[in-house]
Parts: structure tokens; sequence; C-alpha cells
């Protein structure tokens, strides 16, 4: 299986765990630390499965509200 | 002949003596008469006056003008004597219903008025008046003196009253009366006790909220790093995995221990507002001991509830929650006692009373290592635990959950002496006094920290 999971967290170590305990299960991943490097990288190409954190501390946008902009720009996809 | 005219004469003579010396004598009479009548009390006496009879006549008039002063002034008395009276009940009402302890001291200290908020919070029983202050109440001795002798001619200051097993914190102030040496004093009196409670347990409220947050954040990273070695080298480790096995668990479970404590820290810090409603109490009662015996089946617990269906307004969860800390309470104390002084398996007793004023009262007794005999009301101050590995929150929750609801807990002795203690929760039938409308007060309490709970409320 070579899916694309899309990992959002502000914290690097939950970033980096998740990922990893991912990649071990042979999932591709990709790493955001902010809202705006989570909608640059799902617009640079759609990842499968995105975790996304809701709180994402210090980012512009928080993680409910970046939901709601990929709800809207991505109407098809399941959350 | 002349003899006879004579005769006549002289008794005319004597005649118009005796009527002139009666005429001069009547006015005095009457005086007389007048003056026995107002020693008797009758000020309304009155001499009449006769012009004609000249220096009398004035005598007349200024006894007059007396008795009328006389009268007025005594009329003054009497009124005056019944405004001090009517003043004197008023001031002894006010003393009587105020909540402060007010008392007058003599300059030697000996009390001379001691309203009935003083007598409760001094009182070791018997009669105070008259009894030296030092005696009563030695905390007060060093106010007391301070304002007599000192140069301030005031003392005020906090001092703990322990009476009866109960500390009471206290606000003292002591006032001297009057500029010169002989005056006496008076002291008031004010309990703090609550305030400072409440103070300290909102504080530590705040304090929780935020450590609970803070430490829940690394919880997450540690417990994924543990997981993921497990998964990723769980399987390839052949020497020593036992060692790996006991390792990585003991991590997963250090954080599951960590992490409950951090929630039951924030349930403290945010404890929700109780939903009330109408229920039977005897049946969440019956429930929670139910539950308990059917997860600790170690422990004997026996329950003494009502038949029928005793209705109440309050919330069943919260009120199973704190019911169930208590029993939880009882069983750790059971279990405390060292194992040469058990004898038997130790015995929860749960009994149920509605009491005739529509108290509910729920008592948990139990025959555990007891309660300790001083500072007892500091179990019920958050972080305070006598128990090794206790949190030191169980009877802080259980406290504002039964004060949330309009009710308190109480700590007590086992009514038959033997070793262990009596855990008893109440509240009222019909619930807290003030209904809770969306961050209002909770209950006739007041819990003193609900209001900023609401306006820091941060989801953790």
């Amino acid at each position: 299986m070579s899916a694309d999971i899309l990992v959002v967290d502000d914290e690097v170590d939950i970033r980096d765990l998740v990922a990893g305990l991912l990649e071990d299960e042979g999932y591709r991943t990709r790493k955001a630390g902010s809202a705006d490097e989570a909608l640059a990288a799902i617009a640079a190409r759609r990842p499968n499965l995105v975790f996304l954190d809701i709180w994402l501390q210090g980012s512009r946008l928080d993680g409910l509200q970046v939901l709601e902009l990929i709800k809207e720009s991505h109407p098809d996809l399941r959350w | 002949m002349y003899a006879l005219i004579a005769l006549i004469l002289l008794l005319s003579a004597i005649w118009f003596g005796l009527s002139f010396a009666n005429r001069l004598v009547a006015p005095i009479r009457r005086m007389i008469h007048a003056t026995d009548q107002v020693s008797s009390g009758n000020f309304y006496v009155q001499v009449p006056i006769k012009r004609s009879e000249g220096d009398l006549a004035h005598l007349g008039e200024t006894f007059n003008k007396m008795t009328a002063e006389l009268r007025r002034q005594h009329d003054g008395l009497v009124t005056a004597s019944g405004v001090i009276d009517r003043r004197r009940r008023f001031t002894e009402t006010v003393l009587s219903g105020v909540s402060s302890g007010v008392l007058s001291l003599d300059s030697e200290g000996h009390i001379t008025i001691i309203n009935r908020s003083a007598e409760t919070l001094l009182g070791t029983g018997g009669r105070l008046l008259g009894k030296p202050i030092v005696e009563i109440a030695p905390e007060l001795a060093s106010f007391v003196a301070e304002a007599l002798h000192g140069r301030m001619r005031q003392s005020s200051g906090q001092v703990v009253i322990s009476r009866g097993g109960q500390d009471r914190m206290v606000n003292v102030r002591a006032t001297r009366e009057g500029e010169n040496l002989g005056a006496g004093l008076v002291v008031t009196l004010d309990d703090i006790t609550d305030l400072v409670s409440a103070q300290r347990t909102a504080a530590w409220a705040d304090v929780a909220r935020r450590i609970a947050h803070e430490i829940k954040n690394p919880l997450t990273p540690i417990q994924l790093s543990a997981e993921r070695i497990k998964r990723r080298f769980g399987k390839v480790i052949v020497e020593g995995k036992d060692v790996f096995d006991q390792c990585t668990d003991t991590i997963v479970r250090q954080v599951e221990d960590i992490r409950r404590m951090v929630d039951e820290f924030s349930s403290f810090a945010r404890m929700p507002k109780p939903s009330l409603q109408r229920e039977d109490i005897v049946e969440t009662v019956r429930q929670v001991v139910f539950l308990w015996r059917v997860g600790n089946p170690e422990t004997t617990i026996e329950e003494q509830l009502p038949h029928d269906v005793v209705p109440a307004r309050f919330d069943r969860r919260l009120i199973s929650q704190a019911l169930t800390n208590v029993i939880k309470n009882a069983t750790e104390a059971i279990e405390a006692v060292p194992a040469e002084e058990r004898d038997g398996q130790g015995r929860i007793d749960v009994r149920f009373e509605r009491r005739e004023d529509g108290r509910i009262v729920i008592d948990v007794t139990d025959t555990g290592k007891g309660l300790p005999q001083e500072q007892r009301q500091k179990l019920l101050e958050p972080y305070m635990t006598t128990r090794e590995g206790g949190t030191g929150l169980g009877l802080a929750i259980v406290g504002k959950i039964l004060e949330d609801h309009g009710g308190g807990i109480e700590l007590l002795d086992r009514p038959d002496g033997a070793r262990g203690a009596r855990i008893r929760l109440w509240f009222p039938e019909t619930g807290p006094v003030q209904e809770a409308e969306g961050g209002g007060e909770g209950a006739g309490h007041g819990s003193p920290d609900s209001g900023r709970d609401n306006k820091n409320r941060t989801s953790l």
C-alpha cells in the first residue's frame, strides 16, 4: 500500500511519532507543523488521509478552522 | 348694765379675734394640705390664690410654680427612662442577631456583656458573664492586654480558636472604650474559617487547572514512543524479551496512571454544576452500594435503606460519585489498618435517613484506621491526604459536590467509640437554595470559585 497520509500537529515529537508509526505499517507520510504548511501540502498533492490536530497552537488558524477550509475546497473529502 | 355691755364687747372681741386668726391661718393650712399631697406623689395639686392674702398669696404662687416644675421634671425623667429602656432592648436585639461575636470587658478583663455569637465561638458551656476573659479564651489574652495597656488603644489580628475538636480562624479586634486607664474594652470576633478555606480552594483550583494542562502535553509523546518501540521491535527481539516487555509495559502503565491523576485534578478544577432532577435518592444509594459490592467482593458492605421511595432534588451522577468516593475512602482506611490490629475483615455500613426538617443524611461508617483528632477539617482541603499514593482530592471533591447541593460533609468518629470513622453526607431534599442559571451561583453556600470557573473555562 502506498497511500499518502498527511500528519498535522504543532509538536514535532508527536508529528514524528505518528508519522513513524504509520511508516512502520508501510504507509507513506508527509508532515506539516502549522495551518499554512498543511494547506500548502494539501494543495501540492492531495493526501489520502489527514491526521489533524484540533488545537494547532501557535498557528495562524486552529485545527478546526483548517478543517473548515479543507471541507470548502475539497467538498468530496470524507471527514 | 355696764357689765352686760362689757361682756358682749368681750365676746365680740374674742369672736373677731378668732375669725381673724382663722383667716390668717387658712392659707397656711391649705398649703400644708397641698404639701402632704405632693409628698405622696400627686404633682397636680395647686393652691388657690386669693389676692387679698398679700404675702401668703405670693407664697402660694411660688408653691404652685414649684409643683409645676417638679411635675415637669418627673415626667421628663419617666420619658428618658423609657427611651433608655427601648434603646437597651434595641442594642440587645442587634447584638444577639449579629453574626460577629461581641464582648464587653471591664478594665480587669472580666466579661460584662457577651452576645450569643461570642458564646458559641468561645463557649465551653456554663455561664461566661463575669468570668475573666483569659480563663475562657486564653487565645485572646495578648489582644486584650495590648488594648488595655498599650498606647494605641486598639489591638487586632487573627488567631485560631479550638473548641470541641473544631479549629476556627477568627479575626479579633479589641478596642479600649476611652482615654482614661479605667476604661473597659469592646472585643469583636469574626469567624473567617470558611472564607479562608474557600480562598485556598479557589487558588488551588486555578493551579490544578494549569498544571493539569501542562502535564497532559508530554504524556502523549511518551506513550506514543513506548507503543512505537513495542510495535517496531517487539517482534524482532529475541534475547531479553521479558525485560523489553516489562519496561515498555511499565512506561505505558505509568503514563496511564499519570493521565488518570491529571483527569482527576481537572475534574476538581472544572467541577460541573449539578444538573438537578427530581429522583429517588434511596435508589441511587442502593445502586452505588450494589456496584461497589460487585466490583469489590473482598470488602463487606452493608446498607440500611428504607423500602419506600424518597424523592429529592439532586444530580444523580454527582451524588453517586460523591458516595462512591466516600466508600472508596472507607475501604482504603480499612486496608490501612496494620494486619496485627485487624480483627475480622473490616466492614462498611451505609445508613440512610430522611430527617424531619427535610434533610437527606447518608452515613458511611467503617472499621478503618479512623480520623485524626487534630486538624480534622484540613482533610477536606485539596491536596490533603494521609494516604500514601493518595491524590488528596477525594474528600475535597465530595465536599464541593455536597456544597453545590446546598448541603455538606461531616467527618465524625464512630458513635460506639471503636476504631474507625463515620463520614456523613447531607443535603436538603429540596436541593440548593438558588437555581443555577448558566453560570450563576450553584448553591446556597455559594461556591466562591464557581464564578471564576465560568470565566476561565478552558477545555483540557
